[in-house]
């Protein structure tokens, strides 16, 4: 398969450039990269703030989706949005059925930092309570419902 | 007792074969399948085993001809003619690994097999250490100011060791290590042949331009250069074997999502061309680029 070297070029690709407010955190091997991403407009709900975005990628990668989750870290918190629940897991079309193998993790980073500018809602999906409780961790083993178009 | 091989089937045997194989018992796999073809030596696939196992007891030669075997049998036997092709690689014999992994490729597609990436990789492994080759003996021809300076590195060396043999002759110093002393002769004339050979080259502006594929011959979802693109309704193209990956996975098209099925693609033809005459001039590094 081609996982490795796609995302070698890849990490090449955002060591050179990568769009205002998306940076690299960490990416030490090829398994798991960090990204930083920050809403750049005045959004009241995310002013100010670094949140941290984790994509684990399998060695099906780019076929596969990345599964990519925000995580909690010393002065990280994970932001508020109606579509990501308090541990992290991000409801996403794009990161699921919806994946195309065109996407990559300059355009992932990208779409989520869009979903929190354009978010007014100061809450978490419904259910985030029993939803954290019980534990799901990975995005690939949920069932979405994606029928919420205003946000 | 184990049960007597001369009643065991060849059957049997290539079961008892696969079974030390996955233990990773390359002789005991090699014994069992030989003693199956010893039975049985109709069966391509029996030989297919037993290449695979000679590949990982390093044992390529022997590859080829097993390769070679199953192929006579079978002509469509895609395993023969690929492993023939990594075979050839491991030799460095780039150009009948290229047409070896060339068939390979075609019988995949055919065959709508899951290795068609994994071919698809020979046969571009194969097109570099071809180009390699070239390369070498082009810059060698076109150097002939070069060829001759390293044939006097060449000439002064032999000159060094040949006086040293004669010393080694008439000496009665047993302490000194006339061996290591060669070798030291012979890896100085290797490093400063290498050294000849990076100036010629920095001075060759040719070869000097910069490395770059053109965005146009990179496939979108691999990132790498194209060897067999297929165009898709929207007109966008993608590698055969890596759309054909996607398609496994999920019949849409990457770019609109709309649904797109293997039979949709069609060949592009000109792009094949174009990449195929990158390839020529440039594989050496344009593979791994």
């Amino acid at each position: 398969m081609f996982a490795q070297k796609r995302l070698q070029k890849e990490l090449h690709n955002i060591h050179n450039y990568l769009p205002p407010g998306i940076g690299i955190a960490s990416a030490s091997d090829l398994s798991i990269w960090k990204m930083d991403i920050q809403v750049l407009d005045t959004n009241p709900l995310y002013a100010d703030q670094i949140y941290r975005l984790q994509f684990k990628f399998s060695q099906s990668y780019p076929i596969e989706a990345p599964e990519v989750t925000f995580v909690k870290e010393d002065g990280i918190e994970i932001p508020m949005h109606p579509h990501i629940y308090s541990n992290g897991v991000i409801c996403l079309d794009l990161l699921g059925k919806n994946w195309s193998p065109v996407q990559n993790v300059e355009s992932v980073c990208m779409s989520i930092q869009s979903m929190l500018t354009s978010n007014t809602k100061n809450e978490r999906p419904p259910g985030d309570d029993n939803f954290v409780r019980s534990g799901y961790r990975s995005p690939r083993n949920i069932n979405f419902v994606y029928d919420d178009d205003t946000v | 007792m184990p049960p007597n091989i001369l009643e065991m089937s060849a059957e049997d045997l290539k079961q008892a074969g696969n079974k030390c194989f996955q233990n990773g018992d390359w002789l005991g796999a090699d014994k069992k399948y030989s003693q199956a073809i010893a039975i049985d030596p109709t069966n391509f696939a029996l030989f297919t085993n037993r290449a695979l196992v000679r590949m990982k007891l390093l044992r390529y030669e022997d590859v080829i001809n097993d390769c070679m075997s199953a192929i006579n049998i079978n002509r469509d036997a895609m395993k023969g003619h690929y492993m023939a092709a990594q075979a050839l690689i491991q030799l460095s014999r780039p150009s009948e690994a290229l047409g070896f992994a060339m068939t390979a490729y075609q019988l995949a597609i055919a065959q709508h097999s899951k290795s068609a990436t994994d071919v698809a990789n020979v046969v571009l492994e194969a097109k570099k250490q071809r180009w390699k080759k070239l390369e070498r003996n082009r810059i060698d021809k076109d150097n002939s100011t070069l060829k001759q300076m390293k044939e006097l590195i060449k000439t002064e060396s032999e000159r060094k060791i040949v006086e040293l043999r004669e010393l080694q002759w008439d000496s009665s110093d047993k302490e000194r290590d006339f061996e290591s002393e060669i070798d030291v002769i012979r890896e100085d004339a290797r490093v400063q042949m290498d050294e000849l050979e990076n100036v010629f080259a920095r001075a060759d502006p040719q070869r000097y331009k910069p490395r770059e594929v053109p965005d146009y011959l990179i496939d979108s979802i691999s990132f790498s250069i194209m060897t067999d693109p297929v165009v898709t309704k929207n007109g966008h193209s993608y590698d055969r074997s890596v759309i054909m990956d996607h398609l496994r996975r999920s019949n849409t098209d990457p770019l609109t999502r709309e649904p797109l099925r293997q039979e949709d693609l069609r060949p592009n033809l000109a792009l094949k061309q174009v990449c195929t005459e990158f390839l020529e001039e440039n594989a050496g590094w344009a593979v791994d680029y």
